[in-house]
């Protein structure tokens, strides 16, 4: 689930900013995710407050919002995948 | 809708306080990775860098030594949004800035803003994030230290000489509005983009519209061709690769002006009510020793500046504050706007020691003990977190 919503899911998409290796987007406005590997808090965090020109992703719920920070860490390794 | 919102927030809080908080209360980002310079930055001094992200890369503590001003090649990155195409630099003289909000509004080259007049100035340039790392409630965004800062010379020319050789502000301004020239994709809205800062029209007789860092012409990096320099403000005020510089009666619409870099209270959004993140405040912070060194004499070494005025003095504590000498500054003083190389003389016995640093600007304010928190964790500027533990041996 959180591949499908880093693709198409969430609105906007995550791939139109972001690179992501595993998810094969090629986004160059935002950093690259595979070489910042946000661990799950990160990427919640910027998911639930906005950061920079992400608004906040109001309209996913707690679990789209759990699935795509779980998948975000996981693809990029970073050290803590889970909350 | 607003409440669920600030559970969602608390929720996030609480979980996250508790796996990284360390004991000293420093929040260290362990999944940090060692990652190799991005293409455009490749030619900067990997050995000398922590790369965060691409987008985001931070001097190491250890290279600050004690040098009145930083190398580009070790200065600190950062963009808001990936930077333009490499190739706006190929004719560097062809690039055109939009000077309006005057009495005669028009377009210019660099080429001749060139001939319009050539001041240099010694800044500090330092991210509105640089010590969010010390923010113990774990804002969004890089966990920058202490190396998201340098000291550098910016040449250019005097805005206010290009603004009066287009007639002067017109009447009612009160911003002077930088617009930045990075490509924006189709199918956003351009203003959640728009890299747009606005500043106080206050700063006119200090901003520079700058060609060279350094001696050198600009970066892509850090800026090139043209950069909008605004010294004494955070960096995201210096506008890069400008393409627009506008007096104007109110503050960009864009949302990096409006609801980012704002300092509101931790768990609130920031909005236009909130201050802007716009001048620097007094700071400084030991670049040495870094770990284990010899007892006897040990020269305490750290840089300090005022922001936006001169800095007057500074002090060094190896107990974490519970005693204080004072440093001396060395090396030239380049300015208001420059920081200022200090070191403090310290007869050290075999122990541990936490080495930390307070500055005290011309006007007579003082750092403080801890930086009151802001959510998005900007000018930290407190004494005691980034201190530095030491043994001797
Ligand atoms: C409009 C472009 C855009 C979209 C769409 C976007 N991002 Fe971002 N993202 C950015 C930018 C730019 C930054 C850097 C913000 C900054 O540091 O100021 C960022 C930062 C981040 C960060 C790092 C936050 C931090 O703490 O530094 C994460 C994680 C992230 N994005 C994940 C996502 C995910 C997941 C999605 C999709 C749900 C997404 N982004 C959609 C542009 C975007």
């Amino acid at each position: 689930m959180g591949k499908a919503l880093f693709t198409q899911g969430a609105e906007p998409s995550c791939s139109i900013c972001h690179t992501l290796a595993d998810a094969e987007t090629m986004g160059e406005i935002g950093p690259n995710l595979d070489t910042m590997r946000p661990d799950y808090d990160r990427v919640m965090r910027a998911l639930v407050n906005g950061v920079g020109p992400m608004t906040p992703y109001d309209s996913l719920t707690d679990e789209e919002l759990d699935a795509l920070s779980h998948y975000v860490a996981s693809a990029t390794k970073a050290d803590n995948v889970e909350p | 809708m607003g409440d669920f919102k600030i559970g969602r927030r608390s929720l996030l809080a609480g979980s996250g306080a508790i796996l990284s908080v360390m004991a000293s209360g420093v929040r260290v980002q362990a999944q940090e990775s060692v990652t190799a310079l991005p293409d455009y930055v490749s030619w900067k001094d990997a050995d000398a860098l922590i790369v965060h992200s691409n987008s985001t890369i931070e001097m190491e503590r250890s290279a600050f030594g004690t040098s009145a001003f930083t190398p580009e090649d070790r200065l600190y990155v950062r963009n808001n949004v990936a930077p333009p195409p490499a190739s706006i630099l190929d004719d560097r003289d062809a690039w055109e800035v939009s000077i309006d909000g005057v009495a005669e509004p028009r377009s210019l080259t660099l080429a001749e803003l060139k001939t319009m007049g050539i001041t240099t100035v010694a800044m500090v340039l330092q991210c509105s994030g640089n010590g969010r790392a010390y923010f113990e409630h774990e804002p969004s965004g890089t966990p920058w230290q202490v190396g998201a800062a340098g000291c550098v010379m910016w040449t250019g020319v005097p805005l206010r000489v290009v603004v009066d050789a287009l007639g002067g502000a017109a009447e009612g301004m009160e911003y002077v509005t930088g617009t930045g020239g990075e490509t924006l994709p189709e199918g956003l809205d351009p203003l959640t983009l728009l890299v747009e800062r606005s500043v106080p029209l206050d700063a006119l007789d200090d901003i520079l519209l700058a060609w060279e860092l350094n001696g050198e012409p600009i970066s892509l990096a850090h800026g090139g061709p043209l950069r909008m320099v605004v010294p004494g403000f955070t960096g995201v005020n210096s506008v890069k690769y400008v393409t627009k510089v506008a007096m104007t009666a109110e503050q960009s619409p864009a949302l990096i002006q409006q609801t980012r870099y704002r300092l509101q209270p931790v768990g609130e959004e920031g909005g236009p009510d909130h201050p802007s993140v716009w001048q620097m405040s007094v700071k400084s912070w030991i670049t040495g020793p870094l770990d284990a060194t010899q007892a006897g004499r040990v020269q305490v070494t750290g840089v300090a500046f005022g922001g936006t005025t001169n800095v007057a003095s500074v002090e060094v504590s190896a107990d974490d504050g519970q005693t204080w000498s004072t440093a001396e500054f060395i090396g030239p003083d380049l300015g208001k706007f420059a920081w200022r190389p200090f070191v403090a003389q310290m007869d050290l016995q075999p122990g541990t020691y936490r080495l930390v640093s307070r500055a005290t600007d011309a006007d007579g304010n003082q750092q403080p003990e801890q930086t009151e928190p802001n959510d998005p964790g900007y000018n930290h500027n407190g004494w005691r977190a980034p201190g530095i533990e030491i043994e001797v041996a």
